[in-house]
Parts: C-alpha cells; sequence; structure tokens
C-alpha cells in the first residue's frame, strides 16, 4: 500500500530542483539598469535629454526657481500668504527648514548629480561609441547645465559677489558622480571659486557645444555655442566683470541694428514679444526654454500660479489658481511703461466682482495644462546686460542707450530714452529690464547682484512686507536643514 | 498520583466506525441537553467510597454546545482519571454515588455527582478568558497547553457584531500588547496597528497577517482617489472562527523573514460535525460625529475678525470691515458649516452561514453584505462576499480541500478625509472646512447659484467693504459634494485548494496551492465648477491596480509514537509565494459638455496617471522546520528555523536565517507543586520562555535595491534619467526577541498571566540621510538624498498584565471580568556614523508639524519651538528660541517695533524649526489596555469593554487651523483672547494675517498634549429569547442586541480625538492629528439567529 505515497518524494524532487536564480533577480520591464544605462547611442542621447529635464523640475526651472524668486522681488503679491506656494518667500522670512529653500537647493543638486554622473559615466565609453565630436557636444552639454545651475543657486543662498568680491562662503562645489554611501562632509567653496568654477564650464560648452543643431527646437531646448556665450554675460555682469560681459556680448550683438547673433544660431530680437511667449516658442529670441508638451506638464507650473482664478479670469480664456497677483506699486506703476506698450498685454486685469481691477501676470498663458514654454535666457537680456556694462564702463554710452532703447522701441515705438548720467542711464536699464522680464525670474538676481535692497511690499488692503537691506539676514536664504543637519563642513 | 496525559493517541481522527457513529450520536444528544446544564455545589456533595464501579460516560460542552477536547475527568477520592476526545466524550470507571470533578485549562472546574446515571451531559463555562483549545501556530495547530510561545486569541464573536468593516478595528483593548488606533471617522481605513511597539523606522511596523495560511495585503492601499482602502475589509469579520496572534520569536519565527511585526493568524469558519446548521447575523445602525471642535457663531465671528483688523491697522468702518450677509429673507445668515458635511450615517449588515458536516465531508457556506455610511457626506462603503469552505476526506489515508472567499467592496470619499492616503491640508479637506469657513456667508446665494468665487467661497454681502480677503472659506463643500465623485472599488479573491496524504497515521504530507489577487480602481470625476475641478475645466480620473499573489505551500508533519509520556512533533517545509502588482490610469480634463462625467465621456484633455513604472514583482521562496517536544504534558519544547530567499534584496544578500526556541513548564503538574499547599492556592502554574532571532522586509519597494534609470520627456522628445539609487547590500532587518511569561490561578477563579519581552531590532533599514548637496535621486521626493540601508538599532521592552475572572457564576447570572495591560518602552539605540537623528520637518508632507527620531530616545518624538504663553502687557506670543530666550511675536508691530523682539525691546531673529525646535514629547502611550465585562442574567446578556492609554503625547495640528487669525474661523476659545494690559490668557491677540502665533507652518509646543484617554468602546446588551419558544418555530436561538460603539470618552486631549492619526501606519510620524475626522459614535440594534 505504501507505493501509492512515491508522490511524496517525486513533490520534494520536483520543489528542490527548482532554480530560484531568475525569480530571486527579476529585471523591471520599465527601468534601465545603471550597468546597461550607457550601452547604446539611443540611451545616452536620451539621458541628455533627462538631464534638461531634470534642469526644469518642478523645484527650478520648471516654475519654483522663478515664483519664489519673483515672490520676493516687490512684483508680486502672494494673494493668499498659503506656505506651500511661496507665502514665506514673499513675507521674507523663510528659514532653514522652509520648504522654499528646501526645494530649489535640492532639485538644483539633483539637476548637479545628475550631470556629474553623466560626466562621469559618459568619459568610460562614450568617445568611442558616440565618436569624439558628438561625445564632446554632450559633455559640453552636462557641463553648461551644471555650470548654470550653480550660478542660479548662488543668488538665493550666497551673498552677492560685488559684496566682497566673492569671498563670502558660497556652496559645495560637488563635482562627484554621487551613487552610493560614503562620506560626504564639504566646505563650500567661496562665491568667487563657484563663479570662477561657472565661468570655466560655460568656457568648456562655448568650445565644445555645437554651432546650431537641425531644428528650430533644438535650437531653442538644447544648448548651442550662442546659449554658452550668452550665460556668460549674465555670469560676468553677476561678477561686475563688464569688461567681459561686453566681449562677450559682442559676440552675438552687433554694434548696431539689426541686433542679430552673426555665428551659430541667428539669434535676434523678435519683432514682437508677444511671439516669444506663444506656440512654437522657438523664435530666434529664446535663446534657451524649458519646453513642456501635453504630455510633459509641468508639476507645478508658472501658469498656474500667476494666473487668475475663476472669476477673477473672465474673460481671459485660461484660469490658475491665482496665487499671485501683480502688486499695484510694482513694475506695473512705472511711470514710463505706457499703456499702449505691447508688453502691458501680459497684464490682465480683473474685469469685474469684488477684486476688480487687480492685475495678473499673463506672460504664461496656456491655462491647464499649463504647458507654455519657459524662458531661460532670451536675447533681449544678453542686449540689457551688454547696456549695462557698457554703461558701467563708460557712463552715457551711446551703444548701451541704442540697446536699451531697442528693446523699448520694438514693444513701444512712442518712448526714446536720452539720459544724461551715468546714473540715470543704469536706472533706466535696470527698469527696463523689470519691465521686459517680469515675472521670468530675474528680478530677484537683478537686485541681489546689484546690493540692492529687496523692496518693502504694501499690497492694498494686505499685510504689508517691509523692505529687506543687503545687510539684513533675511536678504538671502540659508542653507536648508536637509544640508545643515548632514554635511558637518559647512 | 500519576496524570494522564491529555493527548490521545487518535486525537488526530482515525476512529473506528462504531465509535464515529457514537461520537455523533452523542454530539447530537449533547445538543438536545444545552439548556439543562448541570450544575452542583460542591459543598453539597458528600465523598462517598464504594467499591461498586460502573462505567460512566459523557460528554463535555461548552456554552455554546461546543466539544471540549482534552477537559481531564477525576473521580473524587479515587485514582481513576481520564480526559474527552475531540468531541467531548468520555468513559470513566467510578462508584455510582461518587463524584467527578472535571477540570480544564480553559474553563471553570465542576464538581458532577454521578447519582447512579451511566451518561452525563455536562457544560463547562469559560473559565473567562477566551482560551481555545487549539491556537494556531503557522503550518498547523498545536492545544494551547503544549504551547511554548506568547499567542493572545480573540474569538471571532467577540468581533462579528461590532460595526467595524475589518476584524482588526475590533481588536482594540482584547488582547495584551496589541495596540490599535482604529479611526473609524473614515469608512474603511486601516488602522494603526502594532504589536508589542513599533518594530521598524522606514519599513512596515504592521503585522503580518495570515488568513488560513494565505498572506494577507495589508495598510491602506491608495488607488489615486481619497478613499481609504484598507486591503483586508475583504474578509468578512462573520466568517472569523478565531484570531490568534502571535507576539513572540517561538510563535512567529515559523515566519521566519516576515515575523518581526507579530504575526496574527486568522481562521475562517468550516464546518462542524452534526446536521447543517443556518445562522443569520444582522444588524442595523447610525453613524455619528461626537466631540467636533465647537467654533464661533456669525455674531462671535465679526467681533474677533473686526478686533482682527483693529488690531492690524488696517480697520476702516467704511472700506475694510467684515459684516453680515442677509439672506433672501433679510435675516442675518450664521451657518453652520458642519451641517452641511457631516450627517448620520446609516449602517447595516446582513450575514448568512450555512455549515455542517457529515463523517467525511465538512462544508461552509457563508454570505455577507454590508452597508456602511460615513459621517461625512459622501463617504460611505459598501461590501459583498460569499465564502465557501469545504474539505472531504476520500479515504483513510487521502484529504481534500478548497476554500475561496471572494469580496467586492467600494468605498467613496468624495471630499479628502485628512488621513494616510489623502491631504490633510488640502483645501478640499472635509474636517476642516467645516470649521474654517466663515459663518457669515452661507453655501448658496440669495440668487440660488452657488456662493463661490473661482474656486473658492464667496464674500457675499461684504462685497463692497471688505479689501482684506476675497473669499470666506476655501472649496464650497456643498457644491463639490453634489457634483464631484471619487470612489475606489476592490475585487477580491482569496483562495486555495489542499491536499492531505497519510501514509501512515503519524505522517501527514500536505500541500497546498492558494492565490489572493486583489482588482482595484478609482473613478473620480471633479466638475468644472468645483475648485477640485476648476483648473483643469472638468476632469475624471481612472485608476486601475492590481496585485496577484500565488503561493505554494508544502509540508510534512511527523508524531513518531516513541513513549508514553514523550509526544514528539516535527515540521518539515517549502514555501513559494510569487507577488505581482501592475496599475495604470488616465486623467482627461477640459470637459466638453456638462453631460459627461467620467473617463469614457468628451474631454479634450489626456494624460496619464500612476502609469509610469507601475509594474513590479517580488518572490519569496523558503524552506522551513519546526519541532516541538512534550515530555509528560509538564515540559515543553519547541524550535522553529526558516530559510527565506526574497528577490527585493540586494544581491548580495538574498538569504536569510530565522529561528526561534521556547519552552514551556506546567509546574501546576508537577506532584511536587501538588502535593504542597501552594497548589490549593495557585493553580495552572506555568511559565513560558523563548528567544529567537526574526526579520521583517516588509515595504522595501520590489525594486528598492536596483540602481535604475527610468523614461522621462523633455517636452516631446524622450529622455532617460538616473531615477533611483539602490544598495546591493540592502538585507533583512533583523529582530532578537525573548520573551518569558508566566501564568497562574489564584483561589480556582482569578486568572493571571505576565509577560516580559525584550524585541532587539538589528540592522534597521531606513533611508541614510545624506547631505541634499548630495544630489542622490529618488521617484519619491521625500526620500531624496537617502539611501536604503541596513544600519539602526532599537529596542522594544515590555510587559504585559492579563487578568481575569468571573467574580458570580450561577445559572442565573454570570459575571465575566478581564483586564489587560500593557507597557512598553522603546528606544533608539543607534542610526548611523555622525547622524545622530531624523526629523521629518513636516509630517508627511504637512507643514507646522515635525518629528524627531533621535539616538537615547523613542521614534518619533514630537518635535517643536517652545512656546511661553502670552504675554499680559501686551497680548504678544511668547517663543523659546534654541538659546532659551524668550522672543515676542506680533503679525503687525507698532512703529519702531519688531516683528519679533526680545524681551528689551531689541530684534530678534524669527523663530524657525531648524534653530530652535527642541525634541519636546514622546508620542507612544506607555500603558495602553483593556477591560472588559461581561453579565449573563438569565437570557439577557450585558458587554462592556472599556480601552485606554496613558503617558503618550499628541500635536493637535487641528489646533493651528482653528486658531488662524485670517478670515478663518475660530474654536470658540478664541473669545478668552487677551484685549488689554494685564490679561492673563493663554490666546495671544487677535491681529489679521496672523498665522505664527499659533504655528500654522512652524511647530509649536502649545500644540501638545497628553494623549490619555478611557473610551467605552463599545457597550452592548442582548436578550436570548427563550429556548422553548424559539423551538416552537424550529429555530435553534434567537438573540437580540442594541450597542454602542464609541459611547464615552474621557480624555486630556483637547482635540477632537485622541485616537487617530494623520500619516496613515507611518512608523516614525504617529501621533500627529491634523483636520483628522474623528471617531465616530455608532448605534446598532442587531438580531442574530440560528437554525
Amino acid at each position: 500500500m505504501k507505493k501509492r505515497f512515491y508522490i511524496i518524494p517525486l513533490l520534494l524532487f520536483v520543489i528542490t530542483s527548482c532554480d530560484y536564480d531568475d525569480k530571486l533577480n527579476p529585471v523591471p520591464s520599465t527601468l534601465v539598469s545603471e550597468i546597461t544605462a550607457f550601452e547604446n547611442v539611443g540611451r545616452i542621447n536620451n539621458q541628455v535629454n533627462g538631464l534638461y529635464a531634470t534642469f526644469k523640475g518642478g523645484g527650478f526651472w520648471g516654475s519654483q526657481y522663478i515664483y519664489y524668486s519673483e515672490s520676493r522681488a516687490g512684483n508680486f503679491v502672494a494673494t493668499n500668504l498659503n506656505p506651500t506656494r511661496g507665502g514665506l518667500s514673499y513675507q521674507m522670512s523663510v528659514d532653514a527648514s522652509t520648504g522654499d529653500v528646501d526645494n530649489v537647493w535640492t532639485q538644483g543638486y539633483q539637476i548637479i548629480n545628475a550631470c556629474n554622473l553623466f560626466i562621469e559615466r559618459l568619459a568610460i565609453n562614450g568617445e568611442e561609441l558616440l565618436g569624439a565630436n558628438v561625445y564632446q557636444n554632450y559633455m559640453a552639454e552636462a557641463r553648461f547645465l551644471r555650470g548654470i545651475t550653480y550660478y542660479y543657486l548662488l543668488h538665493l543662498y550666497a551673498q552677492p559677489y560685488l559684496k566682497d568680491d566673492g569671498a563670502s562662503p558660497g556652496l559645495p562645489l560637488r563635482l562627484e558622480a554621487n551613487t552610493g554611501l560614503k562620506d560626504y562632509n564639504m566646505p563650500r567653496s567661496t562665491v568667487k571659486q563657484i563663479y570662477e568654477f561657472v565661468i570655466q564650464e560655460l568656457d568648456f560648452a562655448e568650445q565644445n557645444l555645437p554651432n546650431s543643431y537641425s531644428s528650430a527646437l533644438s535650437n531653442t531646448t538644447r544648448a548651442h555655442k550662442n546659449t554658452a556665450i550668452a550665460m556668460k554675460t549674465n555670469v560676468y555682469l553677476a561678477m561686475g566683470n563688464y569688461a567681459a560681459v561686453i566681449r562677450e556680448s559682442d559676440k552675438l550683438v552687433p554694434n548696431s541694428s539689426p541686433y542679430k547673433a552673426t555665428t551659430g544660431v541667428a539669434n535676434q530680437l523678435e519683432s514682437n514679444v508677444l511671439n516669444v511667449f506663444s506656440a512654437p516658442y522657438t523664435s530666434n529670441e529664446s535663446i534657451f526654454s524649458m519646453p513642456f508638451s501635453s504630455n510633459d506638464v509641468p508639476g507645478t507650473s508658472l501658469g498656474n500660479a500667476y494666473l487668475p482664478d475663476g472669476a477673477n479670469a473672465s474673460g481671459l480664456g485660461a484660469a490658475g489658481t491665482g496665487d499671485y497677483y501683480l502688486l499695484e506699486s510694482g513694475v506695473v506703476a512705472d511711470p514710463d511703461w505706457k499703456t499702449t506698450d505691447t508688453r502691458r498685454n501680459f497684464v490682465f486685469a480683473t474685469p469685474a466682482g469684488t477684486a476688480a481691477g487687480r492685475l495678473w501676470c499673463v506672460k504664461y498663458k496656456m491655462g491647464t495644462p499649463f504647458a507654455d514654454y519657459i524662458p531661460v535666457i532670451r536675447y533681449a537680456q544678453v542686449m540689457l546686460n551688454l547696456a549695462e556694462a557698457l554703461a558701467q564702463q563708460n557712463g552715457t554710452d551711446a551703444r548701451a542707450i541704442q540697446l536699451l532703447n531697442a528693446v523699448r522701441n520694438r514693444s513701444d515705438q512712442t518712448t526714446t530714452f536720452s539720459p544724461t548720467t551715468k546714473a540715470e542711464l543704469l536706472d533706466l536699464i535696470f527698469r527696463e529690464r523689470n519691465i521686459e522680464f517680469f515675472g521670468e525670474g530675474i528680478r530677484n538676481i537683478d537686485l541681489v547682484r546689484q546690493l540692492k535692497p529687496i523692496p518693502a511690499k504694501s499690497p492694498r488692503g494686505g499685510s504689508p512686507v517691509p523692505e529687506v537691506k543687503p545687510t539684513d539676514p533675511n536678504y538671502i536664504w540659508p542653507l536648508p536643514t536637509s544640508e545643515t543637519l548632514y554635511n558637518k563642513d559647512l | 498520583m500519576k496524570l494522564k496525559p491529555f493527548f490521545r493517541e487518535n486525537y488526530s481522527g482515525f476512529l473506528s466506525k462504531r465509535t464515529k457513529t457514537w461520537i455523533f450520536s452523542s454530539f447530537l444528544l449533547g445538543i438536545s441537553s444545552v439548556s439543562l446544564p448541570y450544575h452542583v455545589s460542591a459543598s453539597d456533595i458528600p465523598v462517598v467510597f464504594s467499591k461498586q464501579q460502573i462505567n460512566v460516560t459523557g460528554k463535555i460542552v461548552d456554552e455554546s454546545n461546543n466539544p471540549i477536547d482534552g477537559a481531564s475527568i477525576k473521580v473524587k477520592g479515587g485514582t481513576n482519571s481520564t480526559s474527552t476526545d475531540v468531541n467531548g466524550n468520555f468513559t470513566i470507571s467510578a462508584p455510582p454515588q461518587g463524584t467527578l470533578v472535571i477540570t480544564h485549562v480553559s474553563y471553570e472546574a465542576r464538581e458532577i455527582n454521578i447519582n447512579n446515571q451511566g451518561s452525563l451531559n455536562i457544560v463547562l463555562k469559560s473559565s473567562g478568558e477566551n482560551l481555545d483549545e487549539v491556537v494556531v501556530i503557522g503550518y498547523g495547530t498545536v492545544r494551547r497547553s503544549e504551547n511554548t510561545g506568547s499567542i493572545a486569541s480573540v474569538k471571532g464573536k467577540d468581533i462579528a457584531e461590532k460595526p467595524t468593516l475589518s476584524f482588526e478595528g475590533a481588536l482594540s483593548g482584547q488582547a495584551a500588547g496589541v495596540n490599535m488606533t482604529a479611526n473609524v471617522g473614515n469608512v474603511n481605513q486601516a488602522p494603526v496597528f502594532r504589536i508589542r511597539g513599533t518594530n521598524s523606522l522606514s519599513l512596515s511596523s504592521y503585522p503580518l497577517i495570515v488568513v488560513d495560511g494565505i498572506p494577507m495585503y495589508t495598510e491602506d492601499v491608495s488607488v489615486g482617489g481619497n478613499a481609504s482602502n484598507n486591503p483586508l475589509a475583504s474578509i468578512n469579520p462573520a466568517d472569523i472562527e478565531s484570531i490568534d496572534i502571535a507576539k513572540d520569536a517561538a510563535a512567529t519565527s515559523i515566519y521566519g523573514s516576515r515575523a518581526a511585526n507579530g504575526v496574527v493568524f486568522i481562521t475562517t469558519k468550516s464546518g462542524k460535525r452534526g446536521k447543517a446548521k443556518v445562522n443569520y447575523d444582522a444588524y442595523f445602525g447610525i453613524n455619528k460625529a461626537f466631540r467636533l471642535a465647537e467654533v464661533l457663531n456669525a455674531e462671535q465671528y465679526l467681533e474677533i475678525k473686526n478686533e482682527g483688523l483693529q488690531n492690524a491697522g488696517t480697520y476702516n468702518a467704511q472700506t475694510n470691515y467684515y459684516d453680515y450677509s442677509l439672506d433672501i429673507n433679510g435675516n442675518r445668515i450664521d451657518t453652520r458649516w458642519y451641517d452641511y458635511i457631516f450627517r448620520t450615517g446609516k449602517v447595516n449588515n446582513h450575514s448568512v452561514n450555512v455549515s455542517g458536516a457529515s463523517e467525511a465531508t465538512r462544508y461552509f457556506f457563508s454570505a455577507g453584505l454590508t452597508k456602511q455610511d460615513g459621517i461625512i457626506q459622501g463617504n460611505d462603503f459598501d461590501r459583498k462576499n460569499i465564502a465557501y469552505n469545504l474539505d472531504h476526506k476520500v479515504n483513510n489515508w487521502l484529504k481534500v480541500g478548497s476554500k475561496v472567499n471572494y469580496a467586492t467592496n467600494k468605498t467613496r470619499a468624495i471630499m479628502s478625509l485628512g488621513t494616510g492616503v489623502n491631504s490633510v491640508a488640502s483645501n478640499s479637506n472635509s474636517y476642516r472646512l467645516g470649521f474654517i469657513t466663515a459663518p457669515i456667508v452661507a453655501p448658496y446665494n440669495n440668487d440660488g447659484t452657488f456662493n463661490v468665487i473661482g474656486p473658492n467661497v464667496g464674500i457675499m454681502d461684504n462685497a463692497g467693504h471688505l479689501r482684506s480677503t476675497a473669499r470666506l472659506g476655501y472649496t464650497n463643500p456643498v457644491l463639490s459634494l453634489l457634483e464631484n465623485d471619487d470612489y475606489t472599488g476592490n475585487h477580491f479573491l482569496q483562495g486555495n485548494v489542499s491536499v492531505d496524504i497519510n501514509p501512515l497515521p503519524w505522517i501527514t504530507f500536505r500541500s497546498i496551492y492558494g492565490i489572493n489577487n486583489m482588482e482595484s480602481k478609482t473613478y473620480r470625476y471633479f466638475s468644472p465648477e468645483t475648485n477640485e475641478g476648476i483648473s483643469r475645466n472638468g476632469r475624471a480620473d481612472a485608476i486601475t491596480a492590481s496585485r496577484e499573489m500565488t503561493i505554494w505551500t508544502n509540508t510534512l508533519t511527523l508524531t513518531p509514537k516513541i513513549a508514553d509520556g514523550h509526544k514528539l512533533d516535527i515540521l518539515l517545509g517549502h514555501e513559494e509565494q510569487t507577488t505581482k502588482r501592475d496599475g495604470f490610469g488616465l486623467m482627461r480634463g477640459n470637459q466638453s459638455d456638462d453631460l459627461y462625467r467620467n473617463i469614457q465621456g468628451g474631454f479634450t484633455d489626456l494624460s496619464l496617471s500612476n502609469t509610469e513604472n507601475n509594474i513590479t514583482e517580488n518572490f519569496l521562496v523558503s524552506l522551513f522546520s519546526r519541532f516541538q517536544y512534550n515530555l509528560q504534558d509538564k515540559y515543553f519544547f519547541s524550535g522553529n528555523l526558516r530559510r527565506d530567499q526574497s528577490s527585493v534584496l540586494g544581491t548580495n544578500n538574498k538569504a536569510g536565517t530565522f529561528w526561534g526556541i521556547g519552552g514551556g513548564w506546567d509546574i501546576y503538574k508537577e506532584s511536587f507543586y501538588q502535593n504542597g499547599t501552594i497548589s490549593q492556592i495557585l493553580q495552572n502554574l506555568k511559565l513560558k520562555a523563548s528567544y529567537g532571532k526574526v526579520g521583517n522586509l516588509t515595504g522595501i519597494g520590489d525594486f528598492a535595491s536596483l540602481s535604475t534609470y527610468a523614461a522621462t520627456l523633455y517636452g516631446t522628445t524622450p529622455g532617460l534619467y538616473f531615477a533611483s539609487a539602490g544598495n546591493e547590500d540592502l538585507k533583512w532587518e533583523t529582530s532578537k526577541k525573548t520573551d518569558v511569561g508566566l501564568s497562574f490561578t489564584v483561589a480556582n477563579k482569578f486568572n493571571f498571566e505576565l509577560a516580559y519581552y525584550n524585541n532587539r531590532i538589528d540592522g534597521l533599514i531606513f533611508g541614510v540621510p545624506t547631505p541634499s548637496s548630495v544630489g542622490i535621486p529618488n521617484p519619491s521626493s521625500g526620500s531624496r538624498n537617502q539611501i536604503l540601508a541596513n544600519v539602526g538599532e532599537m529596542y522594544n521592552r515590555g510587559a504585559e498584565f492579563t487578568f481575569n475572572t468571573s467574580p458570580i457564576r450561577n445559572d442565573n447570572f454570570t459575571w465575566n471580568l478581564n483586564f489587560n495591560i500593557s507597557h512598553n518602552t522603546n528606544k533608539v539605540l543607534s542610526l548611523t556614523d555622525g547622524v545622530n537623528s531624523l526629523i521629518s520637518d513636516a509630517v508627511g508632507g504637512i507643514a507646522g508639524m515635525a518629528s524627531i527620531t533621535q539616538v537615547g530616545s523613542p521614534i518619533g518624538m514630537i518635535y517643536a519651538i517652545r512656546t511661553d504663553g502670552v504675554d499680559p502687557q501686551t497680548g504678544r506670543r511668547i517663543f523659546i528660541d534654541g538659546d532659551g530666550r524668550q522672543v515676542f511675536f506680533q503679525q503687525i508691530p507698532p512703529p519702531g517695533g519688531y516683528q519679533w523682539e526680545y524681551a528689551d525691546g531689541s530684534q530678534a531673529r524669527a523663530v524657525n524649526t531648524a534653530d530652535d525646535a527642541v525634541p519636546y514629547r514622546a508620542t507612544q502611550p506607555k500603558f495602553f489596555g483593556g477591560f472588559s465585562n461581561n453579565f449573563i442574567y438569565k437570557g439577557f446578556d450585558l458587554d462592556m469593554l472599556w480601552t485606554f492609554q496613558l503617558g503618550g503625547y499628541m500635536y493637535n495640528g487641528t489646533q493651528s487651523q482653528l486658531m488662524d487669525y485670517r478670515f478663518q474661523n475660530n474654536h470658540v476659545m478664541i473669545l478668552d483672547r487677551w484685549q488689554k494690559p494685564g490679561d492673563i490668557t493663554d490666546i495671544p491677540r487677535v491681529q489679521d494675517g496672523d498665522i505664527t502665533s499659533w504655528g500654522y507652518s512652524i511647530p509649536i509646543t502649545a500644540n501638545v498634549y497628553k494623549s490619555d484617554f478611557l473610551r467605552l468602546r463599545n457597550i452592548s446588551l442582548g436578550y436570548t429569547l427563550p429556548v422553548d419558544f424559539t423551538r416552537k418555530g424550529q429555530i435553534d436561538k434567537i438573540r437580540i442586541y442594541a450597542s454602542i460603539q464609541n459611547a464615552l470618552l474621557f480624555t486630556p486631549y483637547n482635540g477632537a480625538d485622541p485616537e487617530v492619526t494623520s500619516t496613515g501606519n507611518a512608523t516614525t510620524t504617529q501621533g500627529f492629528d491634523k483636520n483628522v475626522t474623528p471617531n465616530a459614535r455608532t448605534f446598532t440594534f442587531g438580531l442574530q439567529a440560528s437554525f
């Protein structure tokens, strides 16, 4: 009778003969293993796009870097003082544990580490796979992004270069690929060291980036030679190295009109500024912009933050959450900004109701899903950078005044400035930058790099926020606790 | 004196046909005699000695007429003794006028006068505690008397009639060492379930739940909606026969790598020998909110808000002030928003089952229907389930079986409920909307339209003279409740087939193949008119998620007969378990016609939701063995060994070996003890001890150990980015558990159980933080710059005490009393090099609350900035900064003053969490337990269950919302605010715009309260109709009852409820309450009938 129990040893045999190796090491079907991530040209090309995509993460150029900066800088009012939507940045009362401070820092260094990893890994087999040219192009794109990320972080977390020639504590200069646990303590480099590093990266990028790409889209969304040059004008301006600003700008901006780059991508001032913020967003003015699409929507978005909500938006055709409206006494109050100026189209007034007349920034006007491209740098900025450098260096410089008027006249033919003093010219440029770029995340940098106070904000009916002087502790942001708690060498 | 062992060789069921027939008829006889229990007082019985002997046969059953196995029968004054078999039958030779002494560890001892009867039917009353004869130990059962582990048992009937959707919610207070925070304010939310403390930092601390051998999915499963979704709600509580909660290493180690949090064995009902029995249970009831925060009415609101404007200097009698709005009849509007959000919910439940067994076949079929409305509008649950359980003995060596449970349920939650998978601070959080929306406006305008400005509640008649705010609320709840929908539904299928082969009576080979599938779907629709839908101009989502588990278990059980007094039980096993998960979803926006209310309708935008990388799998393969040895029913020894290999761990550490040993000594059975006088005082004295090493891996992502790149988009072009840094050394958390237990009975009446445990956890897995400038990515933004690694150490130590007795017990009146209390101390011993504390700045992403886990302290302490009341001179909130200096705050300083000032008037820096917070209070209670009383008087029964906890603290984040000095409505305590110099109060001066004084975005100690409570969790009164009466209708039993859940609550906690959680089952962030819906009070009326 016991013969029928042969089934037991048979089953035991079946069990013990199984090979579990495959089952114990399942291969994800949607994730690429680090081992194969640099296996072929397609993947590497996608990784380059991935670096840009990281740069436009929600915490950085996807929106938060921009609207936190703008909420400080005096043109906007945080409608609801909502701490999760930049309310504390607006009130100049962030601390080391505020989400705003952590989000930008963390996303910034996510970009930096992604670039570091890419640079390190690509160096192993990239040249062999891609050929020397493309290899250098890709390296330059990664180093370009790494460099400008440091540049943008400086303006929120470090004292201005001009305060003490960059002697203040800057940022930890992370240049290695970090993927595992090890000792990550690192002191802050000085502001000057970081600036020098940024310049070094941009010089490399200028030398190794392609002159142009085959499509307008790529010319706008991927870095080319002119992109690196344009960014250098920003960096040198913040350093107060006006000669270098002029030297770099001269590569893109001719001595006189028409203002159009003669090498590489034909970057130029678009005839109508409205085109810059309209589909397809790839005008030659847009030297570098962050693209979005219906399948690549921003997580938190500028449009959503700026566009008026509900009844405030009636007649506009798009609505957001109305987190930020334009301060009555901010840029919109500039006496030289005429109502006929084309750029007034970027301002929308609540037509009726309790908040009738409230003004809103509608540069990013698409509405849901808020897929407007977001400019990082455009040709107008290079022109005004150059104008400012010329003015700083030469006083009432004729070319500087021409550049200023070129930007003004593009949108307002009826105003032509003829300043008589250096101070007046600089003030006009400063105000022109504000009118031209309000909402684009540049104002805070313009204030801080020139050691100007963060202006007081006194919205009608709302709580006032006092002026913050460069000597005040809240003039710049502290490093976030996510850094200070775990980096013992700061 | 020599005792015969309880164990009988034929207990596994190889009986002769004659014996079976005899048992069967005895069983029927037993049923028919249930109404005539013998009860004889011991003092009435003369001790009779006679040389004449008769054979007495009998059957011993419990109060529910279930046979009692292993009861000991002794002839008083004589030497004969025996014990009952599995069917409760016994035969003994005794003098015809003698007395039988019946004892059993779980039942009250009885003496029965034989009185020359050859056949006796005896009812034993439970000794109070729920001690089942057999306890489940994983891949088998053991009799309680032989068990060496620490296992608490709860009977199914103790949870079935409580109106909880899932069984574990009813375990509160029922067993020592088991702590349950059951938040029943939100329907279908998984409770926070802890056995002997929190045993992990980053992984799950939820016990492993095993239902008839199949591991369950646990904790809320979010499928992208607002609804809580407790997968354990797939089991109808009425189908549960028993729950055995294994706590120590001896009891849990058979589950190796998943045992560190304890193991809960659920045994579902199966057929019992006898004719078919039909049970029908039903209850109906209502659900109500209680202890909601009391808020200002319109008049009080105007007083406070206008005072706020005045104090801020922005009040203007023409252009900036708050005033009444008038309704269509010209009356002042005074809206109680709670009335639109909360409701009296209806509860009803029906369960029916049919069961029975012939000699060869046991069967059980059941069906259940449950509907429960939450206390919040639009939050409801319904479930339908059918189950069967069948086994058949083909012949004397082959047995086959199968069971299936199919359940489908649906949970709706139109608005956010403030916990677990929900957003706590969302502007659509229902409880929050109830208390912050201004009473001076109504949900509707006078023309009948909804009162909204954009997404928010508008200001009605205040338009024109209120500049400081454009809204007087956020979401209009009436509009959202009317227009929107959001629900998650599931199909559950759990089942197995099994075969048992007995080549020899002492060898059992068992193979079980089981599946556990859960298919979930969330549908939601947000109207373009509502706050939720306005930004997308109407939106519909559909998300699916599927989980499929297959498990194949093979065991060989050997019970070789060695010699009398020795019993050996050896288990060898092998198990493979594969779990696959996937899901995908779509979101559509820009509704093209207001007809469309689902994803299939007309919308112009389309995007993905919960789709990317949403496909994973894991695999676990194990070999295990258990050895049990019983020497003379006095000495017990057990050993468990399990080797697990899991796919989720690092390539270098896939395998782990776990083990546990336990011993028990039944001192009471020792002759030296029996002979001593102490045995008259202390009975059933038993000592147990165990030690072992078990593991934890629950909650590690399936691919968490891998470093991977994921797809992304850059505009329209494809991208790939470094998404996740893995750790190829990732291995199990190990937990070394020591347990010592002592149980005894005093004066045959008072039962005590004591236990001490020490659970030391090494290799704690947590996301080791690196500086955020390191730039380590993670798909979840909260864990960026963290790398999972085994680094920390922690312990949980504690003691448990259980006491039960029946102070009164006679034919008419019975009183059972059960009390348990547990004490647990938790301490983190180390984290990782250079990291002494981990701070969650914003608990679960919620601003304004913070928790700290630091070496030398319990995990998850409240981390807050100290406050020191209110300055009597100026009414300013006083903060204490990190240096211990007082800092005074006011939103709008007078000219020359500062927002932040030191006492000397100089400017101070703003306080912040990083510089000024201190580890303030531990959240975990030091003591918790339950106290139950059960009275039975004739047909009436009264049950009361009290639960309590002591020694913990809760952060009342709701208070920071209730004391918001913007337009939001306030708690009535604001009426005691500071108004003039000299006022002594805890409520700072009201200044419009101040959200700092009450810690809206910074954690402050003024919001911390004790979470002690004493709760009458359940009181029920039942009546069983007289048997004589029901028999006429051929009904065995009818019982009707009424009960109240959450009847009374005594607590110093000033929030709504000290037993809620904002963060679901998170380990380090318990003890935080922010806008969480409080527990409901439920009144039910029930009926139980059996045929």
